[in-house]
């Protein structure tokens, strides 16, 4: 990258259902919290902020159009205002963009899901071919079930290693005052939960619904350095799309992942993820994503995610850990999920990660997902 | 691209018999809400340049402040534009398509808001810039806090 | 900007009513196919796609999903823009971005919409901003212009007969784009005659309901002089969206295109629009639109441009070239159409229209997008660097 592009200020709502308040308090409420913590308005002679990227689906937040009187709530009254209708991630990774174009100097990113106003799989199940994969009944569920099948039969990934996954997410989530669901689950009451999708079961996949937003601040290295004294910068990234088609492509590897973050280690000069990150936050829908994650990420060697798991490195406390918020399990909205591994890792390297501080962390790895079976990924790495 | 000389069935009709249902929460505007059960229009005030606005707004759009401010808007108005729709277009409470035979109306409320309403003279030569209209509500039983609670707006 | 850009390719499809012919991925594949063509490179090339189609004219969800693999896209970067009326515009405006980021090479924008799988149901409300607000009628652009038009029309003492013009011009115009949809052979009787919608608008005012996609290959300096012999230079550009839902009742003739136009203006230097930009490709949803917006980009004064259609001044070969290509009114495949824009004026620049091109060196051309109830992108393009 010509040049670097800094996080100036990160915020999060607390993640709950909330289906008495309106989607724009929420937008509001998280955006005023990084526009105060800057100073930073919408102004008109270049010293404010230039441009909002926002996050989120249109049929989720109503029919047609329903989004657009969320502008106004950020402040973006007759400013560049454009969305990006995938993960929170890729808006972060467009913003960035518009940053580095030279055509904007400060960028908002908001995200928003309010999920309990509306049901997820109806929606979710209209992102699918339509004349194939919707006759036979597929959404994003049952191909995360195809998925999950494939990647355990051919590796070997046992049951165990899947529910720890979980109990590790919920553990983590106890020391995040914004996390929805933290408890203490053991292995026993995950594999006891009801099947949702073989081999899928309730507590192992994310809570829904549950609502809440992210907002953060994107600036030019020289104002991020005016900004704030603890810049976060974005070293790399990258998104890449995979087949659609589960059939096109082996279930068990996550080609687009390892492209995403190939290239994204590339441009932060990465060799050994494992070893250069301090802290890692990745969107795992359901529990089988984390170490099938791992794998494409390359932290660890193909069909070794469950063993990575068991060693113990991705605690709290060992050799990389992920997820110390509690990431996607200890429920997170829809579109808000990447957005969100973006924040807690700006948080991370901020030190302001308070109970869930993970000691000295200098470079973190925030990664985002969309469309089924993991399709389209977002890898951002992230530097103090 | 098909050629013409092969088989052709290239129109599938899909039906996707969903409800899919929006439960919207009205978060602020619910005390708007509950005031269009009372018979009242109210609305939200900028502090900064004094400007009403209805559908109340939790920000003030053009400066970018919160509105705590509820103001009374009074039951008349007058009209600043007006057009009626001559053709069917679905109503999107129902779904159904349907025929529209009064016209919509722009209103300047007295207490300077704007909004929406139908209107009760159907005849759009009849209505004039600037004429006053009174709002005609929905029985207090039947009223929900629905925008609609205002059946018509009444020439005076 | 850190990077100035090009854009070295432009494709789009013939556009219909009805493509029963093909799926909506063939239909992007078309497109996409003439671009990389125009632009003489191959799939290969291409690292980043950028999508745009307003999804509940379609009725998909994230239908990026399974067109990108259709597109021969897959292990490439990218992803889906939405907003509306301007979802095409935004489509580009992040191209450009793309590809002026120094992150990318060659970046592919794609857009399209498929409105006669959908029963054009849009077009006849339900698409309302806020259910709660607006549910009680039945919103759409017709009632939304008719007002307009009609504050416009007491505003500025225009006739039906004026509006009328308006729709002859951009019926002659797009007679002559081979690419256009409709091509009437219009008179004022005929559009004065017409079934009216909503007082003023009648049913030939407003844009139809459109298959079809277009696609623009946009590359950065260096790469852009090595692939292109006639790259189109993007000076600027600027999304000015107002946050939407301003209801129905205010200002009608309050619009974000005078506040983008005035500030693109102003940071490439531009002091006479009239003489200075050679070409436009405005998007306007109905026909009469046309009218405030050549005022609101500077071309006539407010209020009086009725007046340049009375003195005939507004045509291809005329003193305002206006929507040379017909414009929105011909052809509108909603989430493509200012991709459409874009690639018109792009050609006008090229001097590529055939025939509908501009006489005379077009050395800046502008094209704009539209959305909601006044949201506007403005681009600008340039002959030379």
């Amino acid at each position: 990258m010509a040049q670097r592009v800094g996080i100036v200020a990160v915020a999060q709502t607390k993640f709950e259902q909330k289906p008495d308040v309106h989607i724009g308090e929420l937008l509001y409420q998280a955006s005023r919290d990084v526009m105060g913590q800057t100073g930073l308005e919408f102004k008109d002679d270049g010293t404010g902020i230039d441009s909002t990227v926002a996050s989120g689906y249109d049929l989720m937040s109503g029919p047609g159009g329903a989004y657009m009187f969320l502008g106004y709530v950020v402040g973006a009254w007759q400013r560049e205002d454009e969305r990006v209708i995938e993960d929170g991630s890729m808006a972060v990774y467009y913003a960035a963009a518009q940053i580095l174009s030279g055509h904007c100097d400060v960028v908002l990113v908001v995200g928003y899901g309010k999920e309990t106003q509306i049901n997820k799989n109806l929606i979710e199940c209209l992102s699918m071919d339509q004349i194939y994969q919707r006759r036979v009944g597929l959404d994003f569920i049952s191909s995360a079930g195809l998925q999950a099948q494939r990647y355990i039969t051919k590796y070997g990934i046992t049951p165990e290693q899947l529910a720890k996954v979980v109990v590790k997410a919920r553990k983590n989530a106890k020391n995040n005052p914004f996390a929805y669901c933290c408890d203490d689950l053991t292995v026993k009451d995950v594999l006891r939960s009801t099947m949702l999708c073989d081999p899928i079961r309730v507590q192992e996949a994310k809570p829904t619904p549950v609502d809440g937003a992210c907002a953060l601040i994107l600036a030019t290295e020289e104002k991020t350095k005016k900004l704030t004294n603890k810049p976060v910068w974005l070293t790399g990234m990258f998104s890449c799309y995979d087949h659609h088609e589960l059939g096109y492509r082996d279930l068990a590897n996550c080609d687009s992942l390892a492209t995403a973050a190939q290239k994204a280690y590339k441009m932060a000069g990465i060799t050994n993820p494992l070893k250069e990150f301090d802290v890692a936050e990745i969107s795992e829908h359901y529990s089988y994503q984390e170490p099938l994650w791992y794998e494409g990420l390359g932290l660890c060697g193909k069909g070794e995610g469950g063993k990575l798991i068991d060693s113990g490195k991705t605690e709290m406390g060992g050799e990389l850990p992920v997820n110390p918020s509690g990431g996607v399990l200890s429920g997170l909205p829809h579109c808000v999920a990447g957005m969100h591994s973006v924040v807690e890792c700006a948080l991370q390297l901020r030190g302001e990660a308070e109970k869930r501080q993970v000691k000295g962390a200098k470079k973190a790895l925030a990664h985002g997902v969309d469309g089924p079976a993991g399709q389209l990924q977002c890898v951002i790495t992230l530097e103090k | 691209m098909l050629k013409k000389e092969e088989p052709q069935d290239p129109v599938v009709a899909f039906r996707y018999p969903r409800v899919i249902t929006y439960k919207h929460s009205l978060g602020y505007q619910s005390k708007f809400a509950h005031a269009l059960k009372m018979g009242r229009i109210i609305a939200t005030k900028c502090p900064v340049d004094g400007r009403c606005t209805v559908p109340p707004r939790i920000v003030c759009p053009m400066h970018h402040v919160r509105q705590t401010e509820w103001v009374d808007q009074g039951q008349r108005g007058k009209l600043i534009s007006a057009f009626k729709i001559n053709f069917p277009m679905f109503d999107s409470r129902t779904g159904e398509l349907k025929s529209w035979q009064n016209p919509i109306v722009a209103i300047e409320l007295e207490g300077g808001a704007r909004m929406d309403g139908w209107c009760e003279e159907t005849d759009v030569e009849k209505l004039k810039t600037g004429m006053p209209l009174e709002a005609i509500w929905r029985p207090p039983e039947e009223r929900k806090g629905r925008v609609d609670d205002i059946l018509y707006w009444r020439p005076v | 900007m850190s990077e100035r850009i090009a854009i070295v390719g432009v494709g789009q499809t013939v556009h219909k009513s009805k493509r029963q012919d093909v799926n909506t991925a063939e239909l992007c594949a078309e497109a996409v196919e003439a671009a990389l063509a125009d632009a003489q490179l191959t799939m290969k090339d291409i690292e980043c796609v950028i999508l745009g189609s307003f999804e509940p004219a379609d009725g998909y969800s994230g239908p990026d999903k399974w067109i990108i693999p259709e597109l021969g896209c897959v292990g490439k970067a990218g992803f889906e823009m939405q907003n509306v009326g301007t979802t095409g515009a935004v489509a580009c405006a992040t191209a450009f971005n793309m590809a002026a980021s120094g992150l990318f090479e060659n970046v592919l924008c794609v857009a399209w919409q498929k409105m006669d799988e959908a029963a054009g149901a849009f077009g006849r409300g339900g698409g309302g901003a806020n259910e709660y607000w607006t549910g009680q009628f039945p919103m759409s652009p017709i009632t939304n212009f008719a007002r307009r038009t009609y504050d416009y029309m007491t505003r500025s003492g225009c006739t039906e007969e004026h509006l009328a013009m308006v729709r002859v011009k951009q019926d002659q115009c797009a007679q002559r784009n081979k690419y256009a949809q409709l091509k009437l052979g219009l008179t004022v009787e005929k559009v004065m005659n017409d079934i009216l919608l909503a007082w003023p608008i009648r049913r030939l005012h407003m844009c139809p309901t459109t298959a079809g996609s277009a696609a623009i290959i946009v590359c950065p300096e260096q790469r852009a002089k090595k692939v292109s012999k006639k790259p189109v230079w993007v000076e600027d550009w600027f999304t000015c969206h107002q946050g939407g839902a301003l209801t129905m009742a205010e200002d009608p003739q309050a619009s974000t295109l005078g506040y983008a136009c005035k500030k693109v203006y102003k940071r490439c230097g531009i002091t006479n629009p009239k003489k200075e930009i050679q070409a436009w490709e405005v998007y306007e949803p109905a026909s009469t639109a046309e009218l405030r917006w050549i005022e609101e980009v500077g071309v006539a004064e407010d209020y009086k441009a009725w007046k340049l259609f009375e003195e005939g001044k507004v045509g291809i070969e005329k003193e305002i070239p206006f929507n040379p290509s017909g414009g929105v009114t011909a052809t509108n495949p909603i989430g493509c159409t200012p991709v459409v824009r874009v690639v018109e004026a792009a050609l006008q620049v090229r001097g590529d229209a055939e025939e509908h091109q501009v006489p005379g060196t077009i050395n800046r051309a502008l094209a704009t997008g539209y959305g909601g109830q006044g949201e506007n992108v403005v681009f600008l393009l340039k002959k030379t660097l």
